[in-house]
């Protein structure tokens, strides 16, 4: 048996004092955690927030100036941009139903009957076309949906109908059309998110029980993928209401939703009436959080812990 | 190097998470190429007493010290010190090879040295040809050799064990049990060893700090502490004891109407344990009480046989159970009989906590 | 697993459903790449195969430029986004706070991209006014480097989530034994956490890549004196609606991102058979 020799308890660093200084457990390296926080809040929260501020400024002729005043929310409730918004969030709520009805079976499918190391594999396929531009995938809709497109030269063909419809593009159905298109993916993973949670037993036990599809989809089924189902609706409502691609390329000449008209502000230089759409919109987003924290915990959904 | 410094001094260590006290402040002292055991049960805070050991995790009070250097401030990568995780901790992409190696590669040893320390701590701990191995390919108790192996490549001061052999079954463990203590006296480097389990303490141990509660509560040679724990908590946890709480009178132990003799007198008033081995109780066929032993009557609700050992149940008229540890002969009562437990007073020992 | 005792026949239609969406929801990205390969062009009966358009793309000097503009802004995004990315990863394991961080992460995804562009572009024409007026500096005049932090807002949850994702199969005993074998903070990371996120970081690189090849909004409000390829495309498009140049493109942009994505599927899969 030897005696040992010590080092007497330091060891002999591989690293220099240098690079301690930089990527040490005390060196500036730690700072660095914090940079995507910084971001965060430099570059989204202060300006999301900021929105509300510059909306009750006053309009200059090429800008805006420091003031308080209801100016532009006056303009936006007082004229037709109002009715133009109420239409466009009936017609996004529309959207959301039929997403819903076309898309949450899937995720109930793939959940409960999907073996389960397929199942990533099964959602996943729904990225695919998250992967083009939603600018191209929206134009390409207009050579399908057209008087002479594709889907009415399949309809005619197979002697369905007789002469072309055109309620299909440059109408709100369009417009429908074009957001269940590029928004149904997200109630299949919102709802499978949320199913995921849920054994699948539950699925056997209610076949045990011999309640009817409907009734286990009504009773057991939403109700516990009810935050993702409600995830799923925020973004597609908020993004219906926000984004001017789809009303802009698939819509009529009257097609408007928020996001068009906060662009028309800016093009006008009205800062303030753009900003106060904004803010508008983002009160209604932390509105639609909070009711559905409320109402079912929405952590739930992103927090392994909680399941 | 003088004998009089400690491999280990720590001086009222704690830990806490908010306001969960995983360690209350405590003192430690472990002597130059000691093998010292950490035992208690889960959560009780030996673990956390170890990462505070190897810088893992930083002490909220106290001061650490190897070989008399204090270390509280220094990283995990500036101390003296290696260690042998439960598991997961080899680098799966890594051979065995280079997992050995990872410790002497970051000093820039040059390679054919590395080659050499590398192959001699493999013989060592009996992976000679296994270097192009990975991970995923070796056994459970061989990948604990291969952490074992890159510990002590480093020649650290202090070598901490974290429940290194929980992941393996019975078997492998008694063998592996007796291979790190042949391993710790040849390479003479102290050994503290985290674990929950009492035979693998016993076996490996030099000396044993039990630790509960966020305290440690008892320290010893396995010897001492299994024959004389000084602690009510000790006498419960390690081997198998029964135990009689009650009050201190003249006469002995007051356990509320009987009073048991005590193998030396107690502070009359005092509330008291007293513990029995239970392989130091008898259970009376019918005979006679022999001088200096005390008794108590019962009823058998329980019989074990398992080969070398008989193992009985005895329900006192407290309720309270007794077992009773015989070798070779198993008493003649069937369940249900009424018996005697006995044993010698002197073979009682006295826990003021 | 199928439940045993159901009707095959309605477990293979809700199969075929599914395929029918997935299909039904490509069908207009298919139809247009079909198109921009005919000679005839859209709604003509005979389909003859050419590459005449793709070449007449490739001759056009304006769209050379937005296509280079394209990609030395996805390399810029993807250099910042990526290590943002594996810093917030880092940063939601070790903090107490994580539910309101992790909201602060996705919150981005949640907001119409026109609305946070529009609030960005007047914080940036704000900030600009600001510099110049107090300092004389250039900072935040719209440009890269506004059409870059425009980016990296819509990447940066995407590239944590994967991460996120990867890092979680990692066991941290592993970064424990290498500190405690000598390693730097710094060091144990890309010995031995690194090789093993790998796979993730790849991934979420090649993700990067196609969200900042085809964001097309924030570009647009954001960017300063150059076009990208989508800010391009619309623009064409707008202006002269559907032509054969603008389906070829469509079809261009819409292959780099199924070559892509093809590519790094077949790597996860040999991956996973090896």
């Amino acid at each position: 048996m030897s005696q040992p020799t010590t080092t007497g308890g330091r060891r002999q660093p591989a690293s220099s004092p240098l690079s301690d200084l930089l990527t040490g457990e005390r060196g500036l390296g730690r700072y660095a955690f914090y940079l995507p926080l910084a971001f965060l809040i430099a570059f989204f929260v202060v300006p999301m927030l900021l929105t509300l501020v510059w909306s009750v400024f006053e309009r200059t002729n090429f800008w805006m100036e420091p003031g308080f005043t209801f100016g532009a929310y006056a303009d936006f409730f007082g004229s037709a941009r109002f009715e133009n918004f109420l239409r466009a969030m009936k017609s996004s709520a529309i959207s959301v139903l039929v997403a819903f009805v076309l898309g949450f079976p899937i995720a109930v499918f793939v959940r409960s009957s999907v073996p389960e190391k397929a199942q990533h594999k099964a959602i996943l396929l729904f990225i695919l076309p998250f992967m083009i531009s939603e600018v191209i995938r929206i134009f390409a809709l207009r050579p399908i949906l057209g008087r002479h497109g594709v889907l009415n030269d399949a309809l005619i063909g197979s002697g369905l109908i007789d002469d072309p419809i055109s309620i299909f593009i440059y109408t709100p159905t369009g417009v429908v059309i074009g957001e269940v298109m590029s928004y149904l993916p997200f109630m299949v993973f919102c709802g499978f998110l949320a199913m995921e949670s849920v054994p699948r037993y539950i699925f056997e036990v209610c076949d045990d029980l011999g309640s009817d599809t409907l009734t286990t989809l009504r009773r057991v089924i939403v109700p516990l993928a009810a935050p993702g189902i409600l995830a799923a609706t925020i973004f597609i409502f908020i993004n219906g209401i926000g984004v001017f691609l789809i009303p802009d390329i698939l819509g009529g000449p009257g097609a408007v939703n928020a996001g068009t008209l906060v662009l028309n502000a800016i093009s006008a230089l009205d800062f303030p009436l753009a900003m106060a759409i904004a803010a508008i919109m983002l009160v209604i987003l932390m509105a639609l959080l909070l009711i559905g924290h409320w109402l079912f915990d929405l952590t739930k959904l992103l927090d392994p812990a909680k399941r | 190097m003088s004998n009089s410094v400690l491999a280990v001094e720590a001086t009222g260590i704690a830990k806490s998470y908010g306001t969960v006290q995983a360690l209350k402040p405590t003192d430690l002292r472990i002597e130059p190429n000691e093998y010292y055991v950490l035992l208690g049960p889960s959560g009780g805070g030996k673990t956390t007493t170890l990462r505070l050991i190897a810088g893992l995790v930083r002490p909220t009070a106290g001061r650490i010290s190897i070989y008399g250097q204090d270390v509280t401030e220094l990283a995990p990568d500036k101390r003296s010190t290696s260690m042998v995780f439960q598991s997961y901790a080899l680098f799966p992409h890594m051979t065995v090879e280079e997992n050995v190696a990872y410790g002497l590669t970051l000093r820039r040893m040059p390679r054919d040295e590395i080659r050499a320390e590398v192959s001699r701590m493999l013989d060592l701990v009996g992976l000679n040809g296994y270097d192009n191995r990975r991970p995923h390919e070796l056994s459970g108790g061989q990948q604990q050799r291969v952490q074992l192996a890159r510990s002590l490549v480093l020649h650290s001061d202090i070598l901490l064990l974290d429940e290194p052999l929980a992941a393996l079954d019975a078997k492998l463990r008694k063998d592996m049990c007796l291979e790190l203590k042949n391993i710790q006296k040849t390479v003479g480097v102290t050994f503290v060893h985290v674990t929950h389990n009492q035979e693998e303490a016993m076996t490996v141990a030099d000396r044993i700090g039990l630790v509960a509660g966020g305290e440690l509560v008892e320290q010893g040679s396995p010897e001492a502490i299994y024959n004389r724990p000084e602690k009510r908590f000790t006498a419960d946890f390690i081997g198998e004891n029964n135990i009689f709480d009650g009050t201190a009178t003249g006469a002995g132990l007051d356990i509320g109407g009987r009073v048991l003799g005590l193998p030396t007198p107690a502070e009359t008033g005092r509330e008291i344990s007293l513990s029995v081995r239970s392989e130091d109780m008898r259970l009376l066929d019918g005979e006679p009480k022999p001088e200096g032993w005390q008794a108590l009557s019962g009823t058998l609700i329980d019989k074990v046989y398992l080969g070398l050992i008989g193992s009985s149940v005895v329900r006192l008229e407290s309720g309270q159970d007794i077992t009773v540890r015989q070798v070779g002969a198993m008493s003649s009562g069937e369940v249900g009989a009424s018996v005697t437990v006995a044993w010698p007073t002197e073979a009682g020992r006295i826990h003021l906590s | 697993m199928m439940r045993e005792y159901g009707n095959p026949w309605a477990h293979r239609a809700k199969w075929l459903y599914l395929i029918f969406v997935v299909v039904a929801l490509m069908s207009p990205v298919l139809h247009t790449v079909t198109i921009s390969f005919n000679e005839h062009g859209f709604g003509a009966a005979d389909y003859d195969f050419t590459l005449v358009y793709y070449f007449d793309l490739f001759r056009n000097e304006e769209i050379l430029a937005a296509l280079g503009w394209t990609f030395w802004l996805a390399f810029v995004v993807v250099v910042v986004t990526l290590p943002m990315g594996i810093l917030s990863a880092k940063f939601y394991q070790t903090t107490r706070w994580k539910v309101p961080f992790l909201l602060l992460m996705l919150a981005p995804l949640f907001i119409p991209a026109d609305i946070m562009a529009a609030a960005l572009l007047v914080y940036f024409k704000t900030l600009s006014r600001f510099f110049s007026d107090t300092f004389g500096l250039e900072w935040f005049d719209l440009s890269m480097t506004t059409a870059v932090i425009g980016q990296v807002l819509w990447c940066l949850p995407y590239v944590f989530v994967v991460v996120l994702v990867t890092m979680a199969r990692y066991h941290a005993e592993q970064t424990e034994a290498a500190r405690i074998c000598g390693a730097t903070a710094w060091r144990a990371f890309w010995d031995v956490e690194f090789p093993q996120i790998k796979a993730g970081v790849f991934s979420a690189t090649a993700f990067t890549v196609i969200l900042s090849f085809n964001e097309y909004t924030r570009t647009n409000f954001l960017k300063g004196g150059f076009e990208t390829f989508p800010t391009y495309i619309v623009s064409y498009m707008l202006n002269t609606g559907m032509t054969p140049e603008t389906y070829a493109m469509s079809g261009l942009v819409s292959m780099t991102s199924i070559v892509i994505v093809g590519a790094v599927l077949l790597l996860a899969l040999r991956k996973e058979q090896a």
